[in-house]
């Protein structure tokens, strides 16, 4: 069966590479990017089947990254996962109302992320 | 003469001829009066001023001024005296003058007691009722005075409680300004009058609708009189010339008279634009900090995963629930300061308690089953809709299941309840979560939602933790107005219950 692709956007290169290592240890294929322009141009290139995207990034963050990704025919398919540290009392529905399918807050559980991965790959 | 009326009464013959002054005087100092003699006008009223007589006997010609003029300057009708005028060959209009003048009669010469006496008494009569006349109006001179001078007392007094009251309400940080009950504006201080940017001599009596520029304001503050009869309090950003853009809390409180009757409404405001702004810094010093330690967090549980070979799995099992442990912790640690600070803002949403509850226990269960422990939610109830902060509900359920989990025994089991109960006044939602533990010692009960306690000492190094949970459980359960306690504490496990306004 394909690899289903997984673009990790978030400009903490450790974390880019362990969540794809992680990922890759339950049968994901990974890209990674470690800037929202870089992680713009790397969705647009490779079309991922779902993003991880992290919210607290230098000069482009998460939100921006998001509203450009559903603005671009190319990218608008492409689920979004907000993928944070930060604090928000609403998570789930604010990435929702910014075009994003979930929301899931830093340090996570694999297991819970990759039930989400697939549940929404499934849904696509 | 015997009248009573005539005793000891004083006159003053006023002629310029000696002999008639002598032979007045003569008679009626036989009648018992006392008499004084003056020859001229001037030499008469002198005499006056110095002592009032009850009569006076004037001579119509007097050297130095007319019987005319002489009456003038007595003011008889003023005075408590009468005159008798004692006439030649005089012209009748002046007999006539003198009687316009005030003068009560006349007499003509050569004056005997005959004629003099039946004047004398009449005109006692009302020298008495003159006089007595006089001490009326000089007491009620005297009660004006004393009263015009308490009155004087009580407006200085009113005035410095006024300029005292003044003084009170403008030196407040906050605004004031009282409406009566026609929203009519009553009062506002100087403070209010930099906020708006009006002053309050030109919008005295004006509606609010009418003085307050801007619209918005005017018609929140009419909302909140319209909307509760006590109290309410609501946030605005106001736009003021003076001030600039500030955001202000502004309470209503309705006043009431000694009647308990609502004579208007007082409007306070209050600016919290510093503690607005201290409080965004702090969320953002806050989702720094979270993301800082968090971001470590997740890359060592996720290269655990990549190095969880057979080889290691015991290994990575125990850093992977450290790491757990850790995290835990770090959110405890970020909502209790969260949490701990005043001016935390409760955000109500419409939510689905069942789903919440069922989703707490869901994320506990794994972590429970290692020891054994299964929780269970026993409810009759499918879905039950509430308007709350779920957030704070969760921090509350987490930290009842963990300390339920934590001090529960092995192989024991965890107990949630919900119940609706509906009262006449208002709706309860009791979540109940019941361990199988070891209870909690009775000398310990009251510090349990302390922070920083874990009811014993030896319990932090047994279980771990650093006690915020329930702490945070209280505090979360007070900006919820609902209560959190325990409600049964046996050798054989405890129960702390919830009870939520389910409006």
């Amino acid at each position: 069966m394909e690899k289903k692709r997984v673009l990790v956007i978030d400009d903490e290169k450790l974390m880019v590479k362990s969540t794809c290592r992680a990922l890759e240890m339950y049968q994901f294929e990974t890209i990674g990017a470690l800037d929202g322009e870089s992680g713009l141009k790397a969705a647009q290139s490779e079309k991922p089947d779902i993003i991880l995207l992290d919210i607290m990034m230098p000069v482009v963050d998460g939100w921006h990254v998001l509203e450009r990704l559903k603005r671009h025919e190319d990218t608008a398919h492409i689920p979004v996962i907000i993928f944070t540290a930060k604090e928000y009392s609403d998570g789930v529905k604010i990435a929702r109302e910014h075009g994003a399918v979930d929301f899931i807050t830093k340090p996570f559980d694999l297991d819970e992320i990759v039930e989400m991965l697939q549940s929404y790959l499934i849904m696509e | 003469m015997s009248d009573s009326s005539m005793d000891a009464r004083t006159v003053l013959i006023v002629d310029d001829s000696k002999f008639i002054c002598s032979h007045v005087a003569k008679m009626l100092g036989e009648h018992g009066f006392r008499v004084d003699t003056a020859t001229t006008g001037n030499e008469a009223l002198l005499k006056i001023a110095q002592s009032t007589p009850d009569f006076l006997i004037i001579d119509i010609g007097l050297p130095d001024m007319s019987g005319i003029d002489f009456l003038r300057e007595l003011y008889v009708k003023d005075n408590p005296y009468e005159a008798i005028m004692i006439t030649g060959q005089e012209k009748l209009e002046n007999t006539k003058k003198a009687m316009e003048l005030g003068a009560f009669g006349s007499i003509a010469k050569p004056v005997v007691w005959n004629s003099l006496e039946p004047m004398l008494l009449r005109a006692a009569e009302f020298v008495r009722i003159k006089k007595e006349r006089f001490q009326k109006l000089e007491l009620l001179h005297e009660s004006i005075e004393k009263k015009t001078e308490e009155l004087n007392e009580t407006v200085n007094v009113l005035e410095n409680q006024g300029r005292r009251f003044d003084t009170i309400v403008n030196s407040m940080e906050e605004g004031l300004l009282a409406v009566d009950n026609n929203t009519c504006i009553m009062m506002f201080n100087c403070q209010a009058e930099k906020i708006f940017g009006i002053r309050f001599g030109d919008c005295a009596g004006q509606t609010l609708l009418e003085a307050i520029p801007d619209q918005t304001i005017a018609e929140n503050m009419l909302t909140q009189i319209q909307g509760n009869p006590l109290y309410s309090s609501t946030i605005m950003t106001i736009l003021s010339m003076d001030l600039g853009k500030r955001h202000f809390q502004i309470t209503m409180n309705t006043v009431f008279d000694e009647k308990q009757i609502s004579i208007g409404s007082v409007f306070t405001f209050l600016d919290i634009s510093d503690r607005i702004k201290s409080e965004q810094l702090r969320s953002s010093f806050l989702s720094l900090v979270a993301h800082e330690l968090r971001t470590p967090l997740t890359i060592v549980t996720n290269d655990l995963m990549a190095i969880s070979g057979s080889e290691n799995r015991e290994i990575v099992d125990e850093m992977r629930l450290s790491c757990g442990t850790l995290d835990h912790l770090v959110n405890n640690l970020l909502m209790f300061t969260k949490l701990s600070d005043a001016s935390y803002v409760v955000k109500p949403g419409s939510l689905d308690i069942v789903q919440l509850v069922t989703a707490e226990a869901k994320k506990k269960r794994q972590h429970a089953l290692r020891r054994g422990i299964h929780i269970e939610v026993e409810n009759k109830l499918s879905s039950v809709e509430l308007v709350s902060d779920g957030r704070l509900i969760a921090i509350i359920l987490d930290a009842l299941l963990d300390n339920a989990v934590k001090f529960n025994r092995q192989d024991g089991a965890v107990r949630i309840k919900l119940e609706l109960s509906k009262q006449p006044l208002e709706s309860y939602l009791r979540i109940a979560v019941i361990d199988q533990g070891c209870g909690i010692a009775e000398n310990l009960v009251d510090r349990i939602f302390n922070a920083f306690t874990q009811g014993e000492d030896h319990l932090v190094r047994k279980f771990g933790g650093m006690g915020t949970g329930l702490f945070l459980a209280k505090r979360a359960a007070y900006l919820l107005s609902a209560t959190l306690d325990i409600t049964d504490n046996t050798a054989d496990g405890c129960c702390f219950t919830l009870l939520l306004p389910a409006s």
